[in-house]
């Protein structure tokens, strides 16, 4: 089933092969898992968003067009239910007030740099360093950098025009290797 | 030339430029040695950005997510077109709750009988999840400013 299409394996789930659904799972859920965790950062609430997603994904199938763009649309159900997500728990911390605890738990979960090897240290920087870009350019990166999307797909994914992706990506490439020089000189 | 931003730098390095504005950069580069540092940092984040691998799910939340994937896409399916009766057996409520939300329901009539799409009444459903979802922050935030005015009162 390996070199059967995204469109094929949701035809041929609509035809009733609940087989087909299990390849396309096993196909994205780590995208899925993956966009969830940079647009949260909460494993938990991340881990939602994947359930959340292919059940949705498994009632709604039949609203699907396909013209390869499986994960274009996949991507942007992500999107929207990390929005929901992400709105319901701004609602909560803003009547908590309660953006000390959030730093405090964030800095707890960064692992010490003792624990990882120079390229491991690195990637998990530079995964930090996205998570605190702005929502718009992590989005854009996380999708150009570990779904290998183009510009024009991540401009179908996020509804913006491709120049404005380009601009967000670059913008972002650029904030990553300032975040890294900075990063370098207080570490050195 | 004053030194060059990151955003125009990783632009350049992407090929994402008009060769005037390319030529530009690059004869500035050439004399300036805190923007071929800043080119430097862009090359080696965007290798690292290359090297970066996703996050995987727990094996927990895979296991828990194909258990209710599997429960979904293999439970015998409610025909495309329902009757009330489908309905209500569909929604797991008795005729006279039906009843009551008759009226909202994505119905349409057929040879004098009334009868529902199953696309339909899951979009309903999916319109009534958020519907709940949005007054249940609501109300969980009102709850817990009430709360906190009191403490600080």
């Amino acid at each position: 089933m390996d070199t059967i299409s995204d469109d094929e394996l949701i035809a041929m789930y609509r035809t009733g092969d609940a087989d087909a659904f299990d390849v396309l799972f096993d196909r994205h859920n780590r995208s899925v898992c993956n966009f969830a965790l940079y647009m949260l950062s909460d494993r938990g609430r991340a881990e939602d968003i994947l359930q959340e997603t292919f059940l949705a994904v498994a009632r709604t199938a039949k609203r699907y067009e396909p013209k390869g763009c499986f994960r274009t649309w996949l991507m942007r159900i992500v999107r929207n239910r990390c929005l929901n997500s992400q709105e319901a728990e701004r609602v909560r911390r803003d009547a908590l007030a309660d953006a000390a605890a959030s730093a405090a738990e964030r800095a707890a979960a960064d692992p010490t740099p003792e624990q990882c090897a120079h390229a491991r240290e690195l990637s998990d920087r530079l995964g930090r360093c996205i998570a605190d870009l702005p929502d718009r350019q992590r989005e854009a990166i996380v999708l150009f950098a570990f779904e290998k999307m183009s510009y024009q797909q991540i401009a179908e994914t996020l509804d913006l025009p491709v120049n404005t992706v380009k601009t967000l990506i670059h913008r972002a490439r650029g904030g990553l290797a300032r975040a890294l020089e900075n990063d370098e000189e207080i570490t050195a | 030339m004053s030194c060059i931003s990151h955003e125009t730098l990783a632009r350049f390095a992407a090929g994402d430029m008009e060769a005037a504005d390319a030529s530009d950069v690059e004869a500035h580069i050439r004399t300036c040695a805190e923007c071929r540092k800043r080119l430097e940092a862009i090359r080696k984040a965007d290798t690292v950005l290359c090297l970066l691998k996703r996050a995987e799910p727990s094996a927990q939340a895979l296991l828990n997510t194909r258990r209710l994937i599997s429960e979904e896409i293999r439970a015998p399916q409610a025909p495309e077109i329902m009757t009330l009766d489908d309905v209500a057996e569909f929604l797991r409520i008795g005729p006279g709750e039906l009843e009551e939300i008759a009226e909202e329901l994505p119905a349409f009539e057929l040879a004098g009988e009334i009868r529902v799409s199953r696309a339909k009444l899951l979009d309903w459903i999916e319109h009534r999840e958020r519907q709940y979802l949005r007054q249940t922050i609501e109300s969980r935030a009102a709850r817990i400013s009430r709360t906190a005015f009191q403490r600080g009162a």
